[in-house]
């Protein structure tokens, strides 16, 4: 497949080398070039994470999977019917074969980052899941590595490539209900425990050593994994970056802010848990406010869902001339009849279209271009949900720069910025 | 001064484990606004055997602790350093320890690095004070990192040698091997 990339090795080197304004040699090993062969258009891919989401991004044909877990890993190899897959508990032996062309992430959040670099490190394009990313460093580590390495970097906030996210989004544009000076997103609250998540053994078929990888070490309890590490602020950090983070894709999208590069500024409360091992909030209230246009973003957690959709999550928008709904943001996401049934007038706005986010991830390799939810726009988005989780954390409004990527005049929140990492991993 | 402070952290803690959404949302404001000197009661709290309150006493703990490093509160700052360097170095249970450690990396300037920097040496806390130390920008803190490597385990000087390196990154470079 990589032949048909259309730039020699030093095109990328003198492009690459301007990105950055610093001279520099890169050996073919680095950039993943050496080795790698195909001379048709079939992409192969390794999965890495196959619990949970994961287990829906194992094609029949992938050439590797691996996982922490030994029953996730059975389990996925079983969707294999063409070929034996290359197993491993350790991501980094499919990293090394250079007869895998790409890579879909599927693991907690604290791999996301980490991951996607040292895959683009090694020439893979990614596809890795929502949320892009645990902090605002990572972020923008992710962002620099695809482009240094001129990898295509797709995240899985798979509501882009709906049909009722596109109407979202072309319905807003087009001012259909007026300006928007306000988006309300819902969601139901995050999850509570009793449990206090006490040390215990291992199962034999858990690597929780490279489970926990480059995040603080911390005992096993089974209440932390496998879906439950995201009611922990070090590791998935609560609703609002998970779900939020594709409520929010949406709004994005629909309001023309992928690219927005001024200030906004964040504040947040809720009600903190005194019960349990987790250590998210258990209400949770947010407020973003950009400027030119000025408009206002909120997060709430139960928030005011409307009565079409009292248990489940999404937003409202609201313009001058009405308001539009839309019903949850990732895959499933729903809109009303109005938005679905809208038309783009000639010389009228509409957003790139995209019906199957791996197949949109798999053309814009082939061809070279961006994937609908670049990992820059990814990076734009979960910038949002780090940004109400840090203002909830610091009990204070914030004020970011996205021109900048930091905060004004906030020594505290600008520590919060990056994270920490467990040798020997870092971005 | 104490018994106010007793009481007035009871209220906070009751509000916060039994109050209603209100008061819940309200001990969050009140409970940030405790002056560093109520730091040792709270610590108390969080030391005990009651496990909701201790976990309560470490969220009210946090909260003081992000309210004094807010923008223009550089005394407040300060002396809530000195509060949870004393927690560090006396005879706190762990978790107490490992989340005093921890709110120095967000809170400490240069004047918390001394209380870090022996931390190092333990290997309970170890890990939990290079990290915090990776993220205070002082001078001190680098060179406390730098110092640890020679008097510490291969294994460790490896973390040490990664906080080194992080602390280094920039933003438009970060995720690169140049």
């Amino acid at each position: 497949m990589t032949t048909s990339r259309k730039f020699s090795r030093r095109e990328m080197i003198g492009k690459t080398a301007m990105a950055f304004a610093i001279p520099y040699f890169v050996p073919s090993e680095v950039i993943g070039w050496k080795g790698r062969t195909g001379a048709n258009d079939k992409i192969i891919i390794g999965n890495i994470g196959v619990g949970g989401m994961g287990i829906n991004h194992v094609a029949s044909d992938s050439a590797a999977i691996c996982d922490v877990d030994d029953g996730h890993m059975a389990n996925a190899a079983k969707r294999v019917t063409q070929g034996t897959p290359f197993l491993t508990k350790d991501f980094r032996r499919i990293l090394d074969r250079k007869d895998i062309d790409a890579v879909m992430i599927a693991t907690p959040d604290h791999w996301h980052a980490v991951m996607t670099v040292m895959a683009c490190q090694a020439g893979k394009h990614v596809y890795c899941e929502k949320p892009t990313s645990r902090t605002i460093e990572e972020g923008r580590a992710m962002v620099n590595a695809a482009r240094y390495y001129d990898r295509t970097v797709q995240i899985g906030a798979q509501g882009r490539s709906t049909s009722s996210g596109r109407a979202i989004a072309d319905y807003v544009l087009n001012g259909m209900i007026g300006k928007v000076n306000r988006v309300d997103v819902w969601h139901v609250l995050n999850f509570s425990t009793t449990d206090w998540g006490d040390p215990q053994p291992v199962p034999a078929s858990l690597d929780w050593n490279m489970w926990l990888g480059p995040a603080k070490w911390v005992d096993y309890n089974p209440i932390r994994c496998f879906f439950n590490f995201r009611w922990f602020m070090d590791f998935g950090a609560g609703f609002i970056r998970d779900r939020g983070m594709h409520a929010f894709s949406i709004v994005s999208w629909a309001m023309g802010n992928d690219q927005y590069k001024g200030v906004v500024t964040c504040e947040a409360t809720g009600e903190r848990k005194t019960v349990g091992c987790y250590n998210v909030p258990d209400t949770m209230s947010v407020t973003w406010t950009f400027q030119n246009p000025d408009w206002t973003l909120t997060w709430g957690q139960p928030g005011n869902p409307p009565s079409q959709n009292p248990q489940g999550w999404g937003a409202i928008y609201h313009g001058d001339k009405g308001e539009l709904l839309q019903f949850g943001g990732d895959g499933g996401c729903d809109t009303q009849p109005k938005a679905k049934d809208f038309k783009v007038p000639p010389g009228g706005k509409e957003v790139a279209v995209s019906n199957d986010h791996r197949d949109n991830w798999l053309n814009a390799i082939r061809t070279h271009t961006k994937p609908i939810m670049d990992v820059e726009i990814g990076y734009h988005v979960v910038t949002l949900c780090i940004l109400g989780n840090i203002a909830w954390t610091l009990g204070r409004k914030v004020t970011y720069d996205f021109t900048r990527e930091t905060f004004i005049n906030d020594e505290e929140a600008k520590r919060m910025l990056r994270g920490e990492y467990r040798a020997p991993w870092q971005i | 001064m104490d018994t106010d402070f007793s009481q007035k952290i009871e209220r906070i803690l009751n509000d916060m484990i039994q109050g209603d959404d209100t008061a819940k949302l309200q001990a969050n404001t009140v409970g940030g606004e405790l002056p560093s000197e109520a730091t040792p009661i709270v610590a108390e709290v969080c030391s005990g055997d009651d496990r909701v309150r201790s976990k309560t006493a470490g969220e009210v703990l946090k909260m003081m602790t992000h309210h004094a490093a807010r923008p223009g509160a550089k005394v407040e700052a300060r002396n809530m350093t000195g509060e949870l360097s004393k927690l560090v170095n006396n005879h706190s249970p762990k978790n107490l320890r490992l989340l005093a450690i921890d709110l120095l990396g967000y809170v400490g300037g240069a004047e918390a690095v001394p209380a870090l920097s022996k931390q190092l040496m333990d290997p309970d806390t170890q890990d939990a004070a290079r990290m915090a130390l990776e993220r205070i920008p002082s001078r001190a803190a680098e060179t406390a990192l730098k110092t640890a490597i020679s008097k510490s385990s291969p294994e460790f000087r490896k973390s040490l040698e990664l906080s080194l390196s992080h602390r280094k990154m920039e933003f438009k470079t970060v995720g690169v091997k140049l």
